[in-house]
């Protein structure tokens, strides 16, 4: 006897909801999880009208999920935004490049603009070639770091105001644990806020940062979305692995356990004794920092001086040279060397970007049959007249696009 | 004893933790597995449930550590099971009755994104 939806008493119910218990039908299920993601944006006013934004996109379900809702939302309740997919090629084949395929296919279905950067463009290394240097036991560290300064350097290329990532409150409950576990008070007072400015450069934000992992896994599902789902190659994150496994459990025999750990994680103050680190920014490439040289800057000096576990944990440059080989360091340095952007000048870019845009927009191409910005969204146009399009060309082209 | 025919689907994921063999059995081309399979349909006092269905997943269908798929007596946290097209929370979970040619989806979650 199949049960009836609990919210409209009509249809069939496909689903029962972690967060409430309710069994509903397909349609209730799309309205509820779309409007409380809404509810989610507009409460915490992450937008304003006008605003571009990049919606990080790796092709797997969280982000594949977001990039529909995102699209959906913006015509529904007319946000008024500009939106990109901002994808990173970490260079991991077998892995990413398979992933990027479904990013691309994602463009096509949604009618979405897409910018892939590289790790190979942003720094002279992918990570295939960098676990070839580095091996596999702290190639993840690599990885996560170069990411965070990538999706900022993709979202200055595109002079974006907002990154939205589709990190779910599954993810956010691991999140607080781990750093509870690690007793990482810094990072436990910042995971929890739903946008965080820590970049210096552009505001990131987590739309789904109240939305299960189920919901999203079985929205997904039923509207039939193209998404990629396959574990990292190298090594997947066995920290946050045993996290998930555990609030996993948990939340088998209590479903509120993610929502209450998120709670929990909200809730805390730190003591006024505390001292957190004072942010200012890297003396090399630009990016914020506590440190006088960031992490992404000492790893890759590791790797470019042939001593990749330099930044790794507490390992200074001269432990790390110690009994090393020079011969084979000269064997890892990378074959296409990177003079990297700093940051000031990204910024710099993108501000220009910005007031070309602006001119464009009040000028709007007179005669060049070019629509203006609104339409090809800074990245499509080709009108050589159009102001906007003649400088995002100068932009891509670096980017092989 | 006799057998019942179901459909099974293992995907986003869930793939992974299948023998090879049951890949050749499969039509679908993507990495998605799809293909009919005979259970043992059990009794008139002890028809074939869920529970049953998902232990001889596991013994006969999944390769290698088999923790991956079952734990502690149960499906792992993070599989959703799909009946049908429903979630199975809807119903009765692991004491649902399987019927002839149900449609029966494991989908993984354990993986990022």
């Amino acid at each position: 006897m199949p049960r009836q939806c609990e919210i409209c008493h009509e249809a069939r119910a496909v689903l029962k909801r972690p967060k409430t218990g309710q069994r509903i039908c397909q349609a209730c299920f799309f309205r509820v999880f779309e409007t409380e993601v809404h509810n989610t944006i507009t409460s915490s006013q992450l937008f304003r009208p006008g605003d571009r934004v990049g919606i990080g996109a790796s092709g797997g379900k969280d982000s594949t999920v977001l990039a529909y809702v995102m699209k959906l939302l913006n015509e529904r309740y007319n946000y008024g935004l500009s939106l990109f997919l901002l994808s990173v090629d970490e260079g991991i084949s077998g892995y990413r490049d398979d992933s990027l395929e479904t990013v691309k296919r994602n463009k096509e279905q949604y009618g979405l603009p897409l910018m892939i950067v590289s790790y190979e463009q942003l720094y002279g290394w992918s990570m295939d070639s960098i676990v070839e240097a580095v091996g596999r036991k702290n190639n993840c560290t690599f990885c996560g770091v170069f990411r965070r300064q990538a999706l900022d350097r993709g979202a200055l290329l595109l002079d974006l105001d907002h990154i939205v990532t589709g990190h779910n409150a599954d993810d956010l409950a691991e999140t607080i644990l781990m750093n509870i576990f690690r007793g990482d008070i810094p990072r436990l007072t910042r995971c929890t806020s739903i946008a965080t400015k820590g970049d210096g450069y552009i505001v990131r934000s987590k739309p789904f940062k109240y939305a299960y992992e189920k919901e999203i896994v079985m929205y997904a599902y039923l509207r039939r979305l193209d998404y990629f789902s396959t574990e990292c190659t190298y090594s997947p994150n066995a920290y946050r692995g045993y996290a998930r496994v555990f609030l996993k459990d948990l939340e088998a025999l209590r479903p509120s356990t993610i929502l209450d750990i998120i709670h929990t994680g909200e809730r805390l103050q730190v003591a006024g004794d505390v001292v957190l680190p004072e942010a200012s920014v890297c003396e090399k490439c630009g990016y914020i920092s506590s440190n006088r040289v960031c992490k992404a800057c000492v790893l890759l000096e590791g790797l470019e001086r042939g001593l990749p576990k330099m930044g790794i944990g507490r390992v200074t440059a001269a432990a790390a040279s110690a009994g090393e080989d020079e011969a084979e360091r000269q064997s890892i340095r990378p074959r296409k060397p990177v003079e990297q952007v700093h940051f000031a000048e990204l910024a710099e870019r993108a501000a220009r970007m910005r007031s070309e845009r602006r001119a464009c927009e009040t000028s709007s191409c007179a005669g060049t049959g070019c629509a203006g910005p609104q339409q090809c969204a800074g990245t499509a146009c080709t009108e050589s007249q159009c102001t906007a399009a003649a400088q995002t060309t100068t932009h891509h082209d670096p980017l092989g696009k | 004893m006799s057998k019942l025919a179901v459909t099974l689907r293992f995907v986003s994921g869930a793939e992974l933790l299948i023998k090879d063999e049951f890949r050749a059995q499969s039509n679908k081309k993507s990495g998605d597995l799809e293909f009919k399979h005979e259970v043992p349909a059990g009794t008139e006092e002890a028809p074939l449930r869920m529970k049953e269905l998902i232990e001889h997943v596991r013994d006969n269908l999944v390769k290698g550590d088999k923790d991956q798929f079952y734990k502690d007596g149960k499906l792992r946290p993070g599989i959703l099971v799909i009946i049908n097209g429903s979630d199975w929370e809807v119903e009765d979970g692991p004491e649902y009755k399987v019927q002839a040619d149900d449609v029966i989806e494991f989908i993984s979650t354990l993986h990022g994104g």
